[in-house]
């Protein structure tokens, strides 16, 4: 991804254009798996050294399903290694950036001597392949927060599985009792924040679509006990771990 | 005369349905657990001029024996926390498996899941993978439950798992002790996947969800002890008879492998056999081995059934 620029008002000897690159355009975000980096790469044509250039990251409001959170935000602004220099003999300049946790989009904005790029390019925080939890007449999508996130069911193909097979198993026992499934995961994976919505706080996990919340609260034991063992059975959730996350069997935290 | 024979074969077994070599135990990947990914330090706050307040959980796990470790890491109040994780693959399982051709037409499938001493967990679940839609738990002689739904569920697919995990209020499938269940098909045994795990998946919280790179050590359920059974397959009552002697020919290998027959000799005579075509003399045989425990009831089952 690239735009060219040409600075204005420039001596004719200094006259040239500048083209800025990311590669990859994707990654994933931080403390959600490998792959957290990209290079950024500004080029001179023709070659032009000496140069300063000075690299900026902005995000954009309501991406990654993170709505109306407080923008602009240090807490959410990845890390430029190194964030300004000069273009070398080549007339470039190159950059490690390091995506923050949030999953979202970014525009990556550079200066050459003070002039911006005009057309900043975009990267791209996601936690790659995960899918919504569709409607299902045997469990029920509860814990949205209005305005803050209103999609908290994203998940790896494994996990929606499990969820809905379980829940399919639970109605053939106790029908008319659907499951509710509380957060997943956000449509871009990474960290999901605190109901407050301020890019702080929230959950430790639920990054990577592989952990479901549910709260059986008010249902019998014997309806606990079943939904319980199905999580876990291998023909049905198919899940490699059950956390009892208060020790009130009230909330649990299914991880695939 | 097959049929006399095979029933005759079956009454046999049926006293003692379980006899054999050595079986090998279920496999285990024996996955190493050590310590997590780097985590990087996140904002958990601001302070009041608004700059964040970072919150590094400095996770690691600390091996405790026995299969146990201690995931533990700095909560959001500045104190260590300590999540108990056991991993599910501390068993050592032996599956043991017979089949009996009823009056009916269908076949009775048993099987006896022993926890050898040498497991540091109660048996927590055993499932076998079906390759029939067309099977039902036999939950009322079996010493493990079948989750109901299975009972219920008319559409399973093919290649689906059949799990069975230790009923509430029973004493607990311990390390020497064994269990038994049973499934009943009109398909007749093949080769099928198992798997085992030990102990309870739960996991006590500690009201506090541990870095996400603490919950990536978990292992998958992939990861159990992993071996193979005989059970139902639907593919081979569309076969020929033909292919029967080739898919058992083919698969001698593997039950010498799996313990299920004695020796290279002993295979080697079956294989021979086979293909020569001379079946009523290796049914013959199979009942002999069997009896010199020089093959496994999961041997004569498919012998019996796959050349009729």
């Amino acid at each position: 991804m690239s735009r060219d620029i040409t600075p204005g008002d420039q001596h004719p000897a200094d006259v040239f254009t500048f083209t800025v690159n990311i590669s990859p355009s994707t990654v994933a975000p931080m403390n959600a798996g490998s792959g957290n980096t990209t290079t950024v790469t500004v080029q001179t044509n023709p070659f032009v050294s000496g140069k300063t250039v000075t690299l900026q990251d902005v995000r954009l409001a309501n991406t990654g399903g993170h709505l109306n959170h407080p923008l602009p935000n240090s807490n959410v602004s990845g890390t430029f290694s190194p964030s300004s220099g000069t273009t070398d003999s080549q007339g470039k300049f190159q950059s490690t950036y390091t995506a923050k946790e949030f999953g979202g989009e970014y525009q990556i904005r550079a200066t050459i001597e003070g002039t911006p790029v005009t057309g900043p390019v975009t990267l791209i925080a996601l936690v790659a392949g995960l899918q919504m939890l569709g409607a299902g007449a045997n469990y029920s999508h509860v814990g949205t927060i209005p305005g803050i996130h209103e999609q908290n069911w994203f998940g790896t193909s494994t996990t929606l599985n499990g969820l809905v097979a379980t829940a399919d198993a639970f109605a053939s026992q106790y029908p008319g009792t659907p499951v509710p499934y509380n957060d997943i995961s956000l449509p871009w994976g990474g960290k999901f924040d605190g109901n407050a919505g301020n890019w702080t706080g929230g959950h430790d996990q639920h990054r990577v679509g592989r952990n479901a919340d549910t709260n059986p609260c008010g249902w019998s034991q014997d309806r606990k006990d079943a939904l319980w063992t199905f999580f876990g059975n291998r023909d049905v959730g198919n899940a490699s771990g059950r956390l009892d996350e208060c020790g009130t069997n009230n909330c649990w935290h299914i991880t695939w | 005369m097959l049929t006399a024979f095979t029933l005759a074969l079956c009454c046999a077994l049926s006293w003692q349905p379980l006899q054999g070599g050595e079986r090998l135990p279920l496999q285990k990947k024996n996955i190493k657990i050590g310590q997590p990914a780097p985590y990087a330090p996140e904002a958990e706050g601001y302070d009041k001029k608004g700059n964040p307040i970072y919150w590094d959980p400095k996770p690691h796990v600390v091996p405790l024996g026995d299969g146990k470790y201690a995931f533990k890491w700095t909560g959001h109040n500045g104190r260590e926390l300590t999540l108990l994780y056991q991993r599910p693959d501390a068993v050592d399982v032996v599956v043991a498996a017979s089949a009996l051709h009823l009056p009916g037409g269908s076949f009775r499938y048993e099987y006896q899941v022993r926890n050898l001493k040498s497991s540091e967990l109660d048996l927590g679940g055993f499932a076998v993978r079906l390759l029939s839609r067309r099977a039902d738990a036999l939950s009322d002689t079996s010493t493990m439950a079948v989750n109901p739904w299975r009972l219920l569920k008319q559409d399973f697919q093919e290649g689906a798992w059949i799990s069975f995990h230790p009923r509430r209020g029973q004493t607990p499938i311990g390390p020497g002790r064994e269990a038994s269940l049973a499934l009943v098909s009109p398909d007749p045994p093949a080769i099928v996947e198992c798997q085992a795990y030990g102990g309870d998946l739960t996991i006590k919280g500690v009201g506090e969800e541990s870095p996400t790179v603490l919950e990536d050590l978990y292992l998958r359920p992939d990861a159990w002890p992993h071996g193979y059974t005989i059970g139902p397959d639907e593919r081979i009552s569309k076969m020929s008879a033909k292919t029967r002697l080739e898919y058992l020919t083919e698969h001698l290998p593997q039950m010498l492998q799996l313990g299920w027959i004695e020796d290279k000799p002993t295979m080697q005579w079956y294989k021979d056999n086979l293909q020569a075509g001379k079946t009523v003399e290796v049914r013959t045989r199979a009942q002999k081995d069997f009896e010199r425990k020089l093959i496994t009831s999961e041997v004569v089952a498919l012998v019996s059934y796959l050349l009729q």
